[in-house]
C-alpha cells in the first residue's frame, strides 16, 4: 500500500475565521500506479497532499505512506517521496539546470557517481538536454516544468505527488510532462504517482484509479470507467444559450456546466445530463421563460467530464488539455 | 551515524555551493553592495578625522567593513526562508531526509565566504584610500575574534531564519526596524563598549550580548590598536559563549518552528 487515509480531517483557523479544508477523507492507494485525485479550486486536493508529503499535520484521523504514520514519522517517510508543484518553480536562478539537479541530489545523499548518472539520464529522458548548462532564470515555463519533474525524480521516489504537474503550460509541453509521468511509472511496477488535477482528461487519460473530492470530502473513488457509469444510460444535451441577465443562477438550476462564456455576447456553451431526451424540452422551456433564448441544441454521449460535473456541481468546467 | 553524517555534509556543501556559485555568476553585486557602506564608512572617518581623532577614523573603516556582515545577516539569512517559502523550495527543504540545520549551515558558510570578500573589498579600499593606520601585533588574536564573531553572527542569522520561517512579508519590516539601531548599538559607526563608549554601564551590558559588539571591539583592538590574545581574553570569552548558546538554540528553535508550521498550516501554505 502506497498511501492511506483513515478518517482524515484537516481544520485551518485564521483570524477569526475556520476553514474545513478535510473531512472524513478515507483514501487506499496501491502501489505501482497513477492515482488522481480531482476536484475543484478548494476541495482539499494540495491540503491532502501537503499531509501525506509530511509538510502539514492532520487534525482528526490519520495518513500512511507505505505504512508509516505522516505525524509520528515523518523521516521515514521522506527517503521514499518527492513531490512536484506545478505552481511553485523551485531551484536557484543564477545556477545551471545540472547545478540545480545536483544539489537537489545532495539534499537525498546521493554519491557523486550516482548523482552524476542519474542526473544524466535525467536530463536525457526529460529533455534538457539542450539547456543543461543553462541558467535556471533564463528557461521558459515549459522547461522550468521537466526540471522541476527532474527534480522530483532525482532520488527515485517510491511515492511521487503531482501538484497540478501542468498548470500553466502549453498543450505540447503539457502533453510531454503527462507522457514523462506515464514512462517513469511503467519503468517499475514499485513506482507510484499521487496526481492532483482539475484538468478531467488529463486524470481520465493518465489514472488507473480517481478519488473526486469536494469541499473537503471524497464525493467518489474509483477507476474511471466506474466513475463513467455513474451516468451510463444518460444523454448529455449540448446547449448554445443566450442568457439576459442572472445566468448563473439559470445554470444552477439546471446543474449546467460551462465551457465556453462570451461575456461580450453572454452566450454560453453548456453541458447538461438529461435521463432521456425529452427532458430537454423542460430545459428550453425553463431557459425562454426567464428571457433567454436556445441558439443550438445537440445530442451528446456523457463524458467524464458530465461525471465530474454530477458529482460537484455546474459551474465553468476546464475538460481539455488546452490550459 | 557515519552515513547520515556524510549526508548531511554534503547538503552543507551543495548549500554553500549554491550560495558561492551565485555570487560569482554576478561578481558586480561585490561592488555594488560595497559602495553604500564605503560612502558611510567615507562619511563617518573623515568627521572623526577632522575633529582631530585618527584612531577613531580607523575605528570607523572596521566598522563600515563589518556592516556588511550585519546587512547579510538579515537580508540572506534571517528573511531567507521567506525567499524559500515563495519559491516552492521551503517545502523540498522540510520534505527532504536532512537535516534543516545542513541546509541553514550551508547558507551560513556561504555567505561568510561571499560577504568576507565584500567586507575586505570595503576594508582595504577605505584603508588605502583614507590612510588608516594598521597594526596588527598578534595575527592569531585578529584570526580568533574575526572567527568567533562570525560563528556568533552566523548563530543568530540561523536563530532569526528558523524565526522568521513562519512568517511572511512582516520579515521585512522586522529587518528594517534591526537595521539602523543594531548599526548604532553594535559600535558600527562609533564604539559603544569601553572607554570611547558614550553609553552607560547597562546599556553597554545589553548591547554586547550582539554579537557585533564585541566582534568590532576586538577587530578594533587587534587591527587597530596592535593588541594581542592576552589583551582581547574577555572578547573571545563572551563571543564564545554567544556561538556555544546561539547555534544549538537556533536547532532548537528550528525543529520548533517546523513543528509549529506543519500543525498551524503556515509553513507551507502562502495564503496564512
Amino acid at each position: 500500500m502506497a498511501a492511506e487515509t483513515v478518517n482524515l480531517g484537516r481544520v485551518f483557523r485564521n483570524r477569526g475565521s475556520v476553514v474545513q479544508a478535510l473531512e472524513n477523507v478515507n483514501l487506499r492507494i496501491e502501489t505501482g500506479q497513477i492515482y488522481g485525485l480531482l476536484g475543484p479550486n478548494g476541495a482539499g486536493k494540495t491540503t491532502l497532499v501537503k499531509i501525506l508529503t509530511t509538510l502539514l499535520l492532520p487534525t482528526t484521523g490519520e495518513a500512511y505512506v507505505y505504512g508509516y504514520n505522516v505525524a509520528k514519522e515523518a523521516s521515514k517517510i521522506r527517503p521514499l517521496i518527492n513531490l512536484v508543484s506545478g505552481a511553485d518553480t523551485p531551484g536557484y536562478g543564477l545556477i545551471t539546470v545540472r547545478e540545480n539537479l545536483w544539489f537537489y541530489s545532495m539534499l537525498y545523499g546521493l554519491d557523486k557517481e550516482t548523482a552524476r548518472e542519474r542526473i544524466n539520464r535525467l536530463i536525457e529522458e526529460v529533455g534538457l538536454k539542450d539547456v543543461e548548462n543553462e541558467l535556471l532564470r533564463n528557461l521558459s515555463t515549459g522547461y522550468r516544468q521537466r526540471m522541476n519533474l527532474a527534480r522530483g525524480l532525482v532520488n527515485e521516489p517510491s511515492v511521487l505527488f503531482l501538484d497540478e504537474p501542468t498548470i500553466g503550460l502549453d498543450a505540447v509541453s503539457a502533453r510531454k510532462i503527462r507522457k514523462l509521468i506515464k514512462d517513469w511509472v511503467k519503468g517499475d511496477s514499485g513506482r507510484t504517482v499521487i496526481l492532483t488535477s482539475h484538468y478531467m482528461a488529463e486524470v481520465e487519460e493518465m489514472c488507473a484509479r480517481v478519488a473526486v473530492l469536494n469541499k473537503g470530502r471524497v464525493v467518489a473513488e474509483g477507476t474511471p470507467a466506474e466513475l463513467r457509469s455513474l451516468v451510463a444510460g444518460k444523454t448529455v444535451a449540448v446547449m448554445e444559450v443566450w442568457l439576459p441577465t442572472d445566468a448563473d443562477r439559470v445554470l444552477d438550476m439546471l446543474e449546467a456546466a460551462y465551457k465556453t462564456h462570451d461575456p461580450a455576447t453572454n452566450i454560453y456553451r453548456i453541458r447538461v445530463v438529461v435521463n432521456n431526451w425529452d427532458e430537454t424540452a423542460n430545459i428550453v422551456e425553463h431557459i425562454t421563460s426567464r428571457g433567454g433564448k436556445v441558439l443550438s441544441l445537440v445530442k451528446a454521449m456523457p463524458s467524464f467530464e458530465d461525471v465530474y460535473v454530477k458529482l460537484v456541481g455546474g459551474g465553468e468546467v476546464v475538460s481539455e488539455f488546452e490550459a | 551515524m557515519f552515513q547520515n553524517l556524510r549526508h548531511n555534509l554534503k547538503a552543507v556543501y551543495a548549500r554553500t555551493y549554491v550560495r558561492v556559485r551565485s555570487q560569482f555568476r554576478e561578481p558586480e553585486w561585490v561592488l555594488t553592495e560595497s559602495v553604500i557602506p564605503l560612502l558611510i564608512v567615507f562619511a563617518a572617518a573623515t568627521l572623526y578625522r577632522v575633529s582631530g581623532s585618527e584612531q577613531l577614523a580607523g575605528f570607523a573603516v572596521l566598522g563600515g567593513a563589518m556592516m556588511a556582515f550585519w546587512d547579510n545577516v538579515l537580508w540572506l539569512m534571517a528573511s531567507q526562508f521567506y525567499w524559500e517559502k515563495e519559491s516552492g523550495n521551503l517545502d523540498l527543504y522540510i520534505i527532504a531526509p536532512v537535516s534543516k540545520m545542513s541546509i541553514l549551515l550551508g547558507m551560513s558558510l556561504g555567505s561568510i565566504i561571499n560577504t568576507s570578500i565584500r567586507a575586505l573589498l570595503i576594508f582595504l579600499l577605505a584603508a588605502f584610500v583614507l590612510r588608516v593606520p594598521v597594526n596588527i601585533a598578534d595575527p592569531l588574536a585578529v584570526f580568533l575574534v574575526f572567527t568567533l564573531t562570525l560563528t556568533a553572527l552566523y548563530g543568530l542569522g540561523m536563530l532569526m531564519s528558523s524565526l522568521y520561517m513562519l512568517y511572511g512579508r512582516g520579515a521585512y519590516q522586522l529587518n528594517d526596524i534591526l537595521s539602523e539601531p543594531i548599526y548604532l548599538l553594535s559600535g558600527l559607526y562609533f564604539p559603544t563598549i569601553g572607554r570611547y563608549s558614550p553609553f552607560p554601564a547597562i546599556v553597554q551590558f545589553l548591547v554586547s550580548l550582539i554579537p557585533l559588539t564585541f566582534g568590532i571591539d576586538g577587530l578594533r583592538r587587534t587591527i587597530i590598536l596592535g593588541q594581542g590574545v592576552e589583551q582581547i581574553m574577555l572578547h573571545i570569552y563572551v563571543l564564545l559563549a554567544l556561538t556555544v548558546a546561539l547555534i544549538p538554540l537556533a536547532w532548537r528553535v528550528l525543529i520548533f518552528m517546523e513543528n509549529l508550521g506543519r500543525r498551524e498550516g503556515r509553513l507551507s501554505l502562502r495564503w496564512m
